[in-house]
């Protein structure tokens, strides 16, 4: 216990402070995120306003590891849009475009047949047991521009490592939602990172 | 104060500040590059149906129809310096007693550069025309031309234009 108590007066109380500051800020920089994350949601109006395409069945448009921006509103889904949506039993979004669209007289609903460009085939096989087709709420976004070829997936990564590359372009890889909340919430914190910087004229930690 | 290490860290702040900045300012700019509404008008593109190869009722009800025909276009006034590719569909449109609204895409390609802009061909319906029931007999439907220019980085844009319509007969093949 003595011993305890000398180490802790032997660091003097500015190192302390700076250490706390430090903790302090980094807090302040990670709510910030959240905050401007969670505001994103609510100006576009999708669930998930930032995602990074997770397999090839876009290519050569998308590719793997890109970013895209998506938005939501009322407006009714058309052919040709790139769209976001979930299968239910699936974890993971697929980005395909619409190619066929059935809307109902009177009510307007839709009903939507997606295929991925690069796919021979349409997206029933990716669709749950029984479902012939997706309806406006099964699509959490539209696709209405990309960042960059930003993230390296780790179907990169394996590569260059010599082992054979992963599942192929008609499945969804199974890189699981957790992933993708990952690179986003990374993706605000580098920006939040960015303006704190220029603020305090240094990088964060030195 | 001017030790080794403060000036790199400022040096390697303010460069990536910089680098955030111009990949800002590129998807800034592209956007009054973009081929808006001006350009839109000068896509060129005509599609004919040649002939109904296949006109039938599946056992499930529903109608399906297969079609050759001919298409020809320009798109070229759409590529600039940040377009990666052009995704051109033909799309058949057309109204039923059940749907306000049915939109099939026929068929699809894909064009990486400018070069491979302009052309024509004589295809074959890629994906069938199957419709909700079985209302096409006599139908008049519509051939959209639909692209969608997908940049290197910034906005995407969709745009259509209205190439023909055409009958289908009123008795099945």
């Amino acid at each position: 216990m003595g011993w305890v108590a000398q180490r802790m007066d032997s660091i003097p109380s500015s190192q302390i402070r700076r250490v706390l500051t430090q903790i302090v800020s980094l807090g302040v920089i990670v709510t910030s995120a959240l905050i401007i994350w969670k505001g994103v949601m609510c100006v576009t109006g999708s669930e998930s306003p930032v995602v990074v395409v997770l397999s090839g069945s876009m290519e050569p448009g998308f590719k793997r590891g890109d970013i895209l921006f998506l938005q939501m509103n009322k407006d009714p889904i058309r052919a040709g849009e790139i769209v976001v949506f979930n299968v239910d039993g699936r974890e993971i979004p697929i980005v395909h475009r619409v190619i066929t669209v059935h809307e109902r007289h009177g009510t307007g609903e839709v009903q939507i047949l997606t295929k991925g460009d690069s796919n021979y085939d349409d997206d029933r096989v990716l669709y749950a047991r029984g479902q012939l087709w997706l309806e406006q709420h099964h699509i959490m976004g539209r696709a209405v521009g990309m960042a960059c070829h930003c993230v390296p997936s780790p179907n990169d990564v394996v590569q260059r490592h010599g082992r054979p590359g992963g599942s192929a372009s008609t499945k969804p890889d199974a890189y699981g939602n957790k992933r993708i909340a990952i690179y986003e919430v990374l993706l605000v914190a580098f920006r939040e990172f960015l303006l704190h910087s220029f603020r305090s004229r240094s990088l964060f930690f030195l | 104060m001017h030790s080794f290490a403060y000036r790199l860290n400022t040096l390697l702040t303010f460069s990536l500040l910089l680098l955030a900045v111009l990949c800002g300012a590129a998807s800034f700019l592209d956007a009054f590059n973009s081929p808006l509404a001006a350009s839109s008008s000068h896509v060129q593109a005509s599609a004919q149906v040649l002939k109904v190869n296949r006109f039938r009722r599946q056992l499930n009800g529903a109608d399906e129809v297969g079609l050759t025909f001919n298409v020809s276009l320009d798109v070229q006034p759409l590529f600039t310096w940040n377009t990666k590719q052009v995704f051109v569909f033909l799309a058949a449109e057309y109204e039923t007693p059940k749907n306000a609204l049915n939109q099939i895409s026929l068929w699809d390609h894909i064009i990486l550069d400018k070069d491979q802009a302009k052309f024509q061909t004589k295809v074959t319906t890629k994906y069938p025309l199957i419709d909700q029931g079985s209302n096409l007999r006599g139908r008049k439907v519509d051939l959209i031309l639909h692209w969608h220019v997908m940049p290197k980085t910034g906005r995407m844009i969709r745009d259509k234009l209205h190439l023909s319509d055409f009958h289908l007969p009123e008795a099945y093949t």
